[in-house]
């Protein structure tokens, strides 16, 4: 369970919120919060008052995995094996077993071909999976993905997020203006606006609340 | 008024690109996969990218911008005033139309991505392009900016207008359809 | 050259010998055209070209006093830095401090540099989108607007820094780390070696005649 209590960070507010074990997708118009909300449940801004938790841990003492919002921000190493092997490298793994992990990864995410490529030389949808395959390579007990399919074609998320299901991470939270994999997707659904948590539930509830606008799967095409 | 590209082939460590084709005025919607090279053949169209041969011919276009994938490459500046100025269009006009409350001096770069994407689209739709090549113009947008987008876009009627994308759902009116497979760019429409 | 180790012990023996004198700072840019791919490429050729008018100046204003001494010298080691610039690959310096020093300071100074490294080939990618974001503006890159870009950019490496920092902390980067290095030699390099080898000592022997 991730559990917010009285939670403020600059102009986001976050009373109560609990997000159960499962797909969560965040959602909502843009500059409501979205990416500020998954930047505090990775750990990587903290918030100013109140608390997160994370089956009863801080968030930075959760082992995470987090995709940013901007391709380029991801990126630490320009090798893609060192950049997705990195996090197996900073827990001092042993190198034959992460070598093993990195080529079983890059299999099951279908970019085998760019095993000895240079990151900032990749397409932007290239970088997303590549950012993917480094966030999972631990078995992180949470993920946090900013809106990464907005880079990617409907057939490659698709592909990518039935991995992420196979993973079966405890805490997956993804932000999406795919209302369509909302509710395909996700356990459960937190729709934000002006720095709120405006709705929050079930998928099928939130969306049933949001009734008519655009923010409900079927309304999206004009 | 037409861009035409001729025999265009680029290969870069075992990717290859091959495009012969010709844009007339019109809005022409080019899709294809992640790493297809849609961000590669924009690059080209616009003339910021060499083929390897072949050549990218230009008729009656006197005016063209490209717009990246990604909105933060195109900031000049680090506050929103100078930033919407140096496109040489009215600030308080531009925030209006991308519907962007806060205040001038604000660094751009703070702005969420959606937000900036709006900021960016906000300022080029100001002004009056012979060829406008859109990469990615609705990545990272909301769906009501998405349909705002798609309107904007219906309402120009003059000059060249080529938008890459994968967005499925939201697409303005166009004239053709192309798509970006094992290499080859195809007209489909 | 295949193997960043001994390009390494090669740049380092050539940038000593043409320190030493004119005569191996000749041999050592004799050395660059013979075993370099001699695709020089510099990370900003407005600063490269600053420090070359700047190497002359003084030059010049030391003629008599061993001006041509040191021009000859400098110019040496500016070229061995863009060859050894313009042949370094990502993750090189990585796989050779692993090798040596090795441990938990090599990783971390690996670490390190491979961030720099990056950063540096970034400055002149990001100045070449920032031009060409100027020019779809319909403007120009005139010689007053490069101060302020220059300085644009300088603020967004920093930020960016601060954001990798976060995200090696989310990786789980405390100290140190594994990491196999891995290299591929072949005889050009082991030639390359001996004679870099060859003008340190050529250096040496001009240093000891002189003295």
């Amino acid at each position: 369970m991730i559990k917010f209590d009285h939670m403020i960070y600059r102009e986001i507010q976050v009373p109560e919120l609990n997000i159960p074990e499962g797909l969560c997708s965040v959602f909502g118009p843009n500059g409501s919060g979205k990416s500020t909300l998954l930047r505090l449940i990775a750990g990587i801004d903290q918030p100013d008052e109140g608390t997160i938790l994370i089956n009863g841990n801080s968030p930075r003492n959760t082992e995470c995995g987090y995709l940013s919002e901007f391709p380029d921000r991801n990126i630490v190493f320009e090798r893609v094996a060192d950049e997705i092997s990195s996090p197996l490298k900073f827990r001092h793994l042993d190198c034959n077993e992460t070598e093993e992990k990195v080529r079983g990864i890059i299999q099951e995410i279908g970019i085998t071909g760019l095993y000895d490529k240079n990151v900032t030389r990749l397409s932007g949808g290239e970088k997303i999976l590549v950012a993917l395959a480094t966030a999972i390579s631990i078995k992180p007990g949470l993920l946090v993905i900013d809106e990464a399919d907005s880079h990617l074609d409907s057939q490659t998320a698709s592909g990518v997020f039935e991995i992420i299901r196979r993973l079966e991470i405890p805490h997956v939270v993804f932000c999406t203006q795919d209302m369509n994999r909302v509710e395909e997707i996700a356990d459960f659904a937190v729709y934000m606006e002006n720095g709120r948590v405006a709705e929050s539930g079930e998928p099928s509830s939130v969306f049933e609340t949001l009734g008519e606008t655009c923010f409900s799967p079927g309304n999206t095409e004009s | 008024m037409k861009i035409e590209c001729s025999e265009i082939r680029f290969s870069r460590d075992g990717f290859n690109l091959r495009a012969d084709a010709e844009f007339c005025e019109g809005l022409h919607v080019i899709t294809g996969r992640i790493g297809s090279g849609k961000s590669t053949l924009a690059s080209i169209l616009a003339g910021t990218e060499k083929p390897d041969t072949g050549i990218v011919i230009k008729e009656g276009i006197s005016s063209e911008i490209l717009s990246m994938q990604f909105p933060e490459y195109h900031l000049t500046h680090m506050n929103l005033d100078p930033e919407i100025r140096s496109w040489g269009v009215d600030a308080e006009t531009v925030l209006g139309i991308a519907g962007l409350i806060c205040p001038e001096e604000k660094d751009p770069m703070t702005l969420s991505r959606g937000e900036l994407k709006r900021l960016h689209l906000a300022c080029l739709l100001q002004k009056k392009y012979d060829l406008m090549i859109l990469d990615e113009p609705f990545s990272s947008l909301d769906c009501i900016w998405k349909r705002k987008f798609k309107d904007m876009m219906n309402e120009i009627d003059e000059g060249v207008r080529i938008i890459f994308t994968h967005e499925k759902r939201v697409l303005p009116e166009y004239t053709n359809l192309w798509t970006i497979s094992d290499g080859l760019l195809l007209r489909v429409e | 050259m295949k193997d960043p180790r001994t390009r390494m012990a090669s740049m380092i023996l050539l940038s000593c010998a043409s320190f030493a004198g004119p005569k191996a700072a000749i041999a050592s840019m004799a050395w660059i055209i013979v075993f370099s791919e001699r695709r020089l490429k510099i990370p900003s050729p407005w600063a490269f070209l600053g420090l070359f008018i700047m190497v002359s100046i003084i030059s010049i204003i030391s003629l008599g006093i061993g001006g041509i001494s040191y021009f000859i010298r400098m110019t040496s080691l500016i070229l061995i830095a863009v060859w050894a610039y313009s042949e370094i690959r990502p993750g090189e310096i990585l796989d050779t401090l692993v090798w040596f020093p090795g441990g938990k300071t090599g990783f971390e100074l690996g670490l390190i540099a491979e961030t720099a490294m990056s950063e540096i080939r970034r400055i002149p990618r990001d100045f070449r989108m920032t031009r060409t974001a100027i020019s779809f503006k319909g403007k120009k890159l005139s010689l007053k607007e490069y101060i302020p870009v220059l300085g644009n950019i300088l603020i967004i490496t920093l930020r960016r820094a601060d954001e990798q920092g976060k995200m090696l902390a989310v990786r789980g980067y405390i100290h140190g780390g594994t990491h196999a290095s891995k290299f591929d030699t072949d005889k050009k390099d082991i030639i390359g070696l001996f004679f870099a080898f060859a003008t340190i000592l050529f250096a040496l022997a001009n240093l000891v005649t002189y003295l």
